[in-house]
């Protein structure tokens, strides 16, 4: 077949011209080469020529990246070919061409470069044929231009080896000299200098070595030296850096041995891939030369990782120490989290101490009291007690015991017992005898107070809290002297109180008591009375504050109360200030410090309830303040102005802590009166703290949590019964009817459901929403009635509206809680006698 | 490795003396308002190893860490210091010389 003449006309020259440049625009270096070719048949356009030049050495280029130099030589040369001189890259040419490794044509190819070239515009070229010169081809020193500062600069840098050759350095660094910064030798220039420092001292290379940049042709040179001024695991890891023939000279520099070689032979193998097993493989085959003890020590903590080594350890060490063994399990154990396992092997590990050892009862106690440290409060004690058996005098285990009964109600007796034993033990520390204090003036028993006091001043004569201990023991006997009207014992006791100088309102709070005996004692009432007010005016300038003090004041005695109020100020329409309500706070935890003034202490807050109560709803106090009366609240149980509180603080802010104190207010801090919805809102609230890393809400929902999880596992008790309906009474029901209908959605499922009913429940009131869900499950009146009997029929309601909601088929419907709840059953008429 | 015997600068077998001096002088060195959290670890450090029965439980209850670095260390301890002679350093130089990672810089498209 023959070719078809070709005819090009201007027409399908322009096509092709726009074509060609559309694909060298696009990086379609070899089809436009192509074209411009065909186009340069038919014209010598200088244009097309230029393009077809750049095609070329474009493709010359993306060749070398391939690392395919002669192709890219073949078209470096068509370009210069096409192109116009001054010709680009051809410093990277001759770079090419000393890839190839053909020293007779890179020769022939530099003679083509002008002194210029050398000198200034190729300076990366320049630095590469100076190390060439150096090292391999001293030939191709002839063929460059010798007018050129590059060959002087050559002269002077083999005058610089010379020297240094004949170990001179001085006159090594003085050739050095006249080598100008700005040469294709000034790297060389540092590294000489480096190879100066290092013949004194190698670390003395090293800030010299770091000035040599990595794309130096001096770099590799400088990284080997850098190396040999290295140690230990900087020295390993900086030698798999290199081939085994470069580890072995800097080995030879250095002193390795050939164990040493061997070792670093066998990590360079593995290094790609050091797992826990290689490397105990690896401490192993070379205990020798990691020293015995320490590859026992790698090996033994690595076999916390790697239990599976046990037997080659074994067999290398000899049979592990019981005791060590054990240890190890338990700890790796805690590691992941794993406190049963860890409790088992710590016990074992006990076994497996020597029953004579030195230290060996200090250890025993010192594990016991480690596994006390993870177990549950329940646990805990019987694990501390044990400790005292082998290490009897641990105070902070005697402090710890003493805590743990002290939380236990039903504990007293106990408590008891390890104060004694405290005090028998410690007689004059002060931690025990503020506990013996504690507990005595729980107990009313005063003069018991004041003599653990007296020890710790004693001790400590400027010890506050033992003073304030005394002048409050004298104060409340005085009271109960009132009280008894052994009125004539009443004065020593308000004297000697005095005497201990607290402060100014511990002086008013004397003359309080003053004022009280005066009117318990004296003939003229009236006269007592105002005495009493005037005292309680200065002490409480706020009459609410007044009324609360006083009311604690006389029933604590046991003078009329209602009497001594009618002499104050009236309360009726006060509000609360700011001060006074930290005052407020200030004596109920002053007077709450005892559990017997709890009665007494509502019966007060009784007085007050109403400006309390207003003062929180109206006034602006801050969320720290009210958080501090909610904890005083807390603290002497009073869950009605609680809840009250926590509810008026939760509109404002929504912080876990407020959920919390609304929750325990509602339940009347018994969690085994929650209800669903408020269990879930707690669970919500906790993720919140732990967001919002609220340490003291997480702590106060996790214990009321636990504590609500007690309750289940404890039989016969009413754990669904809502909080609305903690008075009534409620026989147990068999199955939770919330696990009945709802126990088969995943967790995640049922918290995504819930958050939906929560943020429901929030967006519309209760009422629209009883009548919505009246609407939709038939209205029927009983619907009605029993949600208002049981807010777990309405949860369990909103539960299946928040799902329908989402679009999320549960298979549960109105009519299967309406079931599950017996809603038939519920009777017809109100729960209210009207 | 920081272990409290290495923060303090004592040996695992000091007794509390020692310990409390090695104690007080890091404090001198490091005063809490200088360097706060290094204040702190010594701090820590004296806390966990002052006294014997602090002591056994620390040696009780932490886990022994497997660090590779100090076996690497130990096994490529040298001992004696190491000087450089103009032998040494031409196998080096020429060594170096021979590895021509370098003209790879010439091999990318761009020039820097």
């Amino acid at each position: 077949m023959t070719k078809k003449p070709m005819f090009v006309s201007d027409l399908e020259n322009k096509g092709l011209e726009k074509q060609a440049l559309s694909l060298l625009n696009s990086g379609k270096y070899k089809e436009a080469t192509e074209l411009y070719k065909k186009l340069l048949q038919h014209s010598d356009n200088i244009e097309w020529r230029n393009r077809l030049a750049f095609c070329y050495l474009q493709r010359a280029k993306a060749f070398a990246q391939k690392r395919m130099f002669k192709e890219a030589m073949v078209l470096w040369e068509n370009y210069r070919q096409h192109g116009q001189p001054p010709y680009a890259d051809f410093d990277r040419y001759l770079i090419w061409l000393i890839q190839t490794k053909n020293p007779a044509n890179v020769r022939t190819a530099l003679q083509q470069l002008t002194a210029q070239q050398l000198d200034k515009d190729y300076p990366e070229l320049a630095s590469v044929l100076g190390l060439l010169i150096l090292t391999e081809h001293p030939e191709f020193q002839e063929v460059l231009p010798q007018d050129s500062a590059f060959i002087a600069h050559v002269e002077i840098a083999k005058t610089v080896l010379q020297a240094y050759r004949a170990h001179n350095p001085e006159r090594t660094e003085a050739a050095l000299k006249p080598l100008p910064y700005r040469s294709a030798f000034r790297d060389l220039r540092t590294l000489m200098k480096a190879a100066i420092a290092a013949s004194t001292s190698i670390e003395a290379a090293q800030p010299l070595l770091e000035k040599i940049p990595t794309t130096s042709p001096y770099a590799h040179a400088a990284q080997l030296l850098f190396a040999c001024t290295l140690k230990g695991a900087e020295l390993a890891n900086k030698m798999l850096r290199f081939t085994s023939p470069e580890r072995r000279l800097i080995g030879e520099i250095i002193g390795l041995n050939k164990q040493q070689l061997e070792f670093l032979d066998s990590l360079n193998k593995q290094k790609d891939r050091l797992s826990d097993k290689i490397k105990f493989n690896l401490a192993i085959q070379f205990q020798s030369l990691c020293g015995s003890e320490l590859a026992q020590r790698f090996c033994d903590a690595t076999l916390m990782t790697y239990p599976a080594g046990r037997r080659t350890y074994e067999k290398a060490f000899g049979p592990m120490d019981e005791f060590e063994a054990n240890r190890l399990k338990a700890l790796a154990y805690e590691n992941q989290n794993n406190r049963y396992d860890a409790e088992f092997f710590w016990k074992q590990a006990i076994k497996a101490l020597p029953k004579e050892g030195t230290d060996t009862g200090l250890k025993v106690a010192l594990i016991l009291r480690h596994i006390a440290s993870t177990q549950p409060p329940s646990e805990q004690i019987a694990s501390l007690i044990a400790s005292l058996e082998h290490d009897p005098g641990d105070k902070d285990c005697y402090l710890q015991i003493l805590d743990h009964y002290g939380q236990q109600p039903d504990a007293t007796d106990a408590y008891k017992q390890w104060l004694d034993n405290s005090l028998d033990r410690f007689p004059r520390d002060t931690e025990v005898l503020t506990r013996a204090i504690q507990a005595a003036m729980s107990n009313k028993a005063y003069k018991k107070a004041i003599h653990y006091a007296s020890i710790i001043l004693e001790n400590d004569p400027l010890n506050t809290f033992a003073k304030r201990v005394i002048f409050s023991c004298r104060l409340d006997h005085a009271r109960r002297l009132i009280k008894t009207k052994k009125y004539q014992l009443v004065e020593p006791e308000i004297q000697q109180a005095e005497a201990l100088k607290l402060g100014k309102n511990d002086a008013l709070q004397t003359q309080l008591l003053r004022s009280l005996l005066g009117f318990a004692t004296g003939t003229d009432k009236k006269q007592g009375l105002q005495a009493v007010a005037e005292a309680m005016n200065k002490l409480d300038p706020d009459p609410v504050t007044a009324h609360f003090q006083a009311a604690v004041e006389a029933q604590m005695a046991g003078l009329p109360v209602a009497t001594i109020l009618r002499e104050l100020p009236a309360t009726k329409d006060r509000l609360l200030s700011e001060q006074a309500l930290t005052r407020l706070i200030h004596l109920l935890t002053q007077y709450g410090r005892q559990q017997s003034n709890r009665e007494l202490l509502h019966k007060a807050l009784e007085k007050i309830k109403a400006p309390l109560k207003q003062s929180v709803l109206k006034q602006s106090f801050e969320e720290k303040l009210l958080l501090a009366l909610c904890q005083a609240l807390d603290a002497i149980e009073h869950f009605e102005l609680l809840r009250h509180c926590a509810k008026q603080a939760q509109a404002k802010w929504h912080n876990p802590i407020w959920m919390y104190y609304r929750v325990h207010g509602e339940t009347n801090g018994d969690p085994g009166k929650i209800s669903y919805m408020h269990r879930f809102r707690l669970m919500a609230a906790l993720d919140q703290a732990a967001r919002e890393k609220d340490h003291r809400a997480r702590v106060l929902i996790e214990r009321y949590l636990e504590r609500y999880h007690q309750t289940l596992d404890s039989p016969g008790l009413d754990f669904f019964d809502s909080s609305l309906h903690a008075e009534q009474e409620e026989p147990a029901k068999d199955v939770d009817p919330f696990d009945q209908l709802f126990g088969h959605l995943p967790d995640e499922i049922f918290y995504r459901i819930d958050k939906k009913a929560d943020a429901l429940v929030k967006k519309t009131s209760p009422e629209r929403l009883i009548e919505e869900l009246t609407k939709v499950t038939g209205n029927d009146r009983n619907l009605f009635f029993a949600m208002m009997q049981d807010p777990d029929l309405f949860s369990a309601l909103m539960i299946v509206k928040a799902a329908n909601e989402l679009s999320l088929d549960i298979g549960v419907s109105y009519e299967d809680v309406l079931k599950c709840f017996d809603v038939e059953k519920v009777p017809r008429s109100l729960p209210f006698p009207f | 490795m920081n272990t409290p015997y290495i923060l303090l600068d004592v040996a695992t077998d000091a007794d509390d003396a020692e310990i409390k001096r090695a104690y007080l002088q890091k404090v001198r060195d490091y005063p809490p308002d200088r360097d706060p959290e290094r204040f702190q670890a010594i701090h820590d450090a004296y806390q966990s190893i002052k006294d014997q029965k602090c002591r056994i439980g620390y040696a009780l209850f932490n886990a022994p860490v497997a660090d590779f670095d100090e076996l690497l260390s130990n096994a490529l301890d040298i001992g004696q210091p190491v000087k450089l002679n103009p032998e040494q350093f031409d196998k080096l130089f020429r060594t170096g010389a021979a590895d021509r990672t370098y003209l790879n810089a010439f091999v990318s498209t761009d020039r820097t």
